[in-house]
């Protein structure tokens, strides 16, 4: 009788491995067999090896987690469709603008998350230059800040000589990728979180930097993706319907009401009726990011409420009745 | 014989394999180093290299340099009266360069390993081959410029197994690449870059900072004669700076003289942007790679703009190490193509050698998501083959339709990393006709080949049921005036052969000349009427065609010519 974990895995076979190579004589494998190959007219054979290759590597490194397939069988059942978003919006419901006052307690939670055994300059280098940005965005009325304003302002400051160095540019961004996720920046976490994305590419298709961060990272890779994954209408309908909105959405309306006239007139169009315009207009003028999105929020939800009760369905019934009647009609 | 091929942005240089180790051949001015320079003289015929760049001064309306920016793009350069494409200009630098190698071996050659940047775009990748192919080649391969630099670095590295990182500033373009070396394997792990990005930036924006400095007015970048010779000045100002500390560059313009000091300060500022913009490609690839940056052995500095001290600076902070920069910078990815052109011979001296690439790109298709119940949203970049995948590469995935009974499906084929695809680059598309069915039963089967050089294939096969119910249909690359087709390549090259390319024994004559006029149009007084009279001289000797009396002009012609350049940084003569 064999036990399960006897089996040599068929890449290792492949190879000429045993089971329990290690990763230098993986390594040592695959130098030999491709020394024998020539990639440009063996094509096919080269990715067998290669599959295997990466196989074997990712078996002795990540044991128990290697991905089983053979290039053969690489067939991705991937629908051009894609299950709705809506869902996991609903399960991530972090309030960010909760509050009038724009103070935050991140600076004080982040260097509790400090971790004072790690000595390394870099680190360290790091640690000092995150409390530094800390201090900055709460010294800067980031409210009246536009994003490219914000985005400037983020880019000037990694400009630092202390965050030249590799290593402490990796830590920073850890520390951000952390604070981030716990809203430490108040209500400008949302849209710092969108500058950010921008400047460390965490937007690209697969931004190996979030995955590293657990859960920090999947939360800001699941509020990204609903940022992406969202029509304009679907986000409208997040902003009428729920309460608080999240961060990612409250940046995509504020930079949409300043950004682009056209669209804040199709919103008017679709939730407020003309003689409200002058009051968006006013509301957008003193407004600071919160008092807007406010605004916007009531008026929405009594244009909503007005709608449902009111117009529509009137015309519905008064269809409906006619239709009835006209039948009832014909049959006589 | 295959040989190897740096077409460079500013220049370019050939290389054989011979005897265990890369060789450079020089060209006819015995020189490595051949500007990638074209120009059409007064007789129509056309000069590459040195006798061109010294004409971009004094003839810079038929004159072309920097073209490999514009490589993969339907622009075209005016040069005297006719018109020609990056491509086009490419392969006479390529000619010359054959012409070169031809000469040195004796016989003819048919086949080249081209580099190319890491980060150039299939369309670019494609242009490069139809330059090899006007240029009288009958096959080129490409290879990656990084990947070059770390073959010729990795064959004198005695560790069974290392990791280090090439960081290849040129003059057009950047490039990271980083590297693994096991049992003579050389792997490269991940790739990232700028294809806009280079040594030519730093100059535009010196010349920025002098016109602002100077108050010099700001039409007169857009001079020909003067924007040649500020950039040539700056350009020796800025060469300059690592031996000393300051240089003065003067100009005249319409009458009026300017004058600024270059200084490392000066120069460090003006690239501050640019410096930043180093950065990301440089992250990008570390992350790529899934390395440490203290995993890494070494730093390879290659391409002539690093050069510079707040490059190497820069370096030097991130990693916190001093950078590699025993190569020389502009020669090695010459030599790293011959290795390749060894490898591709089977030679004995590389039998235990072997490299595999990546592709630079991610490369997909464009696809639609249910949003919410029957409402699809389009314009989502659905990746089949990822960016570092190790190439050659082919990977299958299986689409299906958003309806039942669709007749075609769209395949929509980009490149890049964003994940809406309007942020990408668009390759082609093609329809695909689905058998009849509902959109359970139909759907089509992707594959996505990238070979050896980095070139792509796109193939759908339609299926129902899994099984297949169709013709194959493949991506035709758009016919848009981005690229040529088979028949224009043909067309090109019957018509590249009627131009008369500049005999190559009367080259260093013509480069001399050339850098006389080029001086005679800077000169004023009597310096000028000394040179024009030199000059005529010069030429009245080779009339004669007799050597003995030609030698003792031409020297005396050389000697002014160096006495005139001494004094390069100002016209005070």
């Amino acid at each position: 009788m064999y036990l399960l974990s006897d089996y040599i895995p068929s890449f290792n076979v492949r190879l000429g491995l045993g089971l329990n190579a290690d990763e230098r004589s993986i390594k040592r494998a695959y130098a030999r067999i491709l020394k024998t190959l020539d990639p440009e007219l063996q094509a096919e054979e080269f990715e067998q090896l290669r599959s295997d290759y990466e196989q074997a590597l990712e078996h002795v490194r990540n044991p128990g987690r290697e991905y089983y397939f053979d290039a053969e069988e690489l067939i991705f059942n991937t629908h051009v469709e894609e299950s709705s978003q809506t869902d996991s919006i609903n399960s991530s419901n972090k309030s960010v603008i909760a509050t009038h006052d724009i103070t935050f307690s991140g600076l004080i939670d982040v260097a509790d998350r400090i971790d004072n055994q790690n000595t390394s300059t870099p680190y360290q280098d790091a640690a000092f230059a995150f409390q530094d940005f800390c201090q900055k965005i709460s010294d800067t009325k980031i409210s009246t800040l536009a994003n490219s304003e914000l985005a400037d302002l983020f880019r000037n400051f990694l400009q630092r000589d202390d965050l030249i160095a590799f290593e402490a540019r990796l830590h920073f961004e850890n520390f951000l990728i952390h604070a981030l996720a716990q809203r430490h920046f108040g209500q400008v976490s949302g849209r710092l979180l969108i500058a950010c994305a921008a400047f460390f590419n965490w937007d690209t298709a697969d931004s190996k930097r979030l995955a590293d961060n657990d859960s920090a990272g999947h939360e800001l890779r699941v509020l990204l993706d609903n940022f992406l994954g969202l029509t304009d209408m679907a986000k409208l309908n997040l902003l009428t319907m729920s309460d608080p909105p999240y961060p990612e959405f409250a940046y995509f309306a504020v930079s949409k009401f300043e950004e682009y006239k056209i669209f804040s007139k199709q919103l008017f169009l679709y939730f407020v009726d003309d003689k409200q315009e002058k009051s968006w207009h006013q509301a957008k003028k003193n407004a600071p990011f919160l008092s807007l999105l406010e605004h916007a929020y009531t008026v929405c939800r009594n244009r909503f409420a007005k709608i449902e009760e009111s117009s529509s369905r009137l015309f519905f019934f008064v269809i409906l009745i006619i239709a009835q009647f006209l039948y009832h009609y014909s049959k006589k | 014989m295959i040989v190897g091929i740096d077409l460079g942005t500013t220049h370019s240089l050939v290389a054989i394999w011979r005897d265990g180790s890369s060789h450079l051949v020089p060209n006819s001015l015995g020189e490595v180093l051949t500007p990638s320079v074209v120009s059409i003289d007064t007789d129509g015929s056309i000069l590459v290299g040195q006798a061109a760049k010294e004409r971009l001064q004094s003839h810079p309306q038929a004159t072309v340099a920097v073209f490999k920016r514009a490589m993969g793009t339907a622009k075209s350069f005016q040069l005297g009266a006719k018109n020609f494409r990056a491509e086009e200009l490419s392969a006479f630098v390529l000619r010359s360069l054959k012409v070169d190698i031809e000469t040195l071996l004796g016989h003819a050659v048919t086949e080249a390993v081209v580099t190319v940047p890491a980060y150039f775009s299939d369309a670019q990748r494609v242009a490069t081959r139809n330059a090899g192919l006007l240029a009288g080649f009958s096959q080129i391969s490409l290879l990656n410029e990084p990947t070059a630099a770390a073959l010729a670095y990795g064959l004198h590295q005695q560790d069974s197994e290392t990791k280090f990182l090439v960081f290849d500033l040129g003059g057009g373009t950047f490039d990271v690449s980083v590297l693994e070396m096991f049992d003579g394997v050389m792997e490269v792990k991940a790739t990232a870059g700028d294809n806009q990005l280079g040594g030519e930036d730093v100059d535009a924006a010196l010349a920025q900072q002098y016109i602002n400095k100077t108050q010099c007015p700001k039409s007169a970048l857009l001079t020909p004669v003067f924007n040649a010779v500020l950039m040539s000045r700056l350009e020796a100002a800025k060469k300059s700076l690592s031996y000393q500390e300051t240089a003065t560059v003067s100009m005249t313009y319409e009458g009026k003289s300017f004058s600024a000091d270059l200084t490392t300060n000066t120069l460090e500022q003006a690239i501050l942007p640019l410096l930043e913009r180093l950065r990301t490609p440089v992250e990008r690839a570390m992350r790529d790679s899934k390395l440490q940056p203290n995993e890494l052995s070494a730093v390879v500095m290659v391409g002539g703009s690093t050069r510079l001290i707040a490059v190497r600076n820069l370096v030097t902070k991130m990693f916190g190490r001093f950078p590699e920069t025993s190569l020389n910078p502009d020669e090695v990815v010459a030599r790293g193509a011959a290795v390749q052109a060894g490898l591709k011979m089977k030679d004995v001296a590389l039998s235990e050698r072997v490299m595999t690439d990546t592709c630079p790109y991610s490369l997909g298709i464009e696809v639609s998501r249910e949003i919410e119940a029957g409402r699809h949203a389009n314009g989502f970049m659905s990746t089949v083959l990822e960016r570092n995948t190790v190439i050659p590469a082919s990977r299958v995935q299986r689409f299906v339709p958003i309806l039942d009974q669709q007749k075609f499906l769209q395949i929509i084929v980009y490149q890049g990393e964003a994940r809406l695809v309007r942020d990408n680059i668009k390759l082609g598309e093609f329809e695909l006709p689905l058998p009849e069915g509902s959109k359970a039963e139909v759907g089509a089967d992707v594959r996505f080949t990238y070979n050896v050089n980095g070139l792509l294939e796109v193939q759908a096969t339609p299926m129902k049921n899994g099984a297949v119910s169709g013709p194959v249909k493949q991506l035709v690359i758009e016919n848009s005036s981005e690229r040529l087709s088979t028949e224009q390549i043909a067309k090109l090259l019957a018509e590249l052969n009627e131009i008369k390319i500049h005999p190559r024994d009367r080259m260093e004559v013509r480069a001399l000349l050339a850098r006389c006029e080029k001086h005679h149009g800077q000169l004023l007084g009597t310096a000028r009427e000394i040179l024009a009279g030199r000059i005529s001289f010069f030429e009245s000797m080779l009339e004669t065609q007799d050597d003995r009396r030609i030698a003792p002009a031409k020297k005396a012609l050389i000697e002014l010519a160096e006495e005139i350049e001494s004094d390069r940084f100002s016209l005070n003569i």
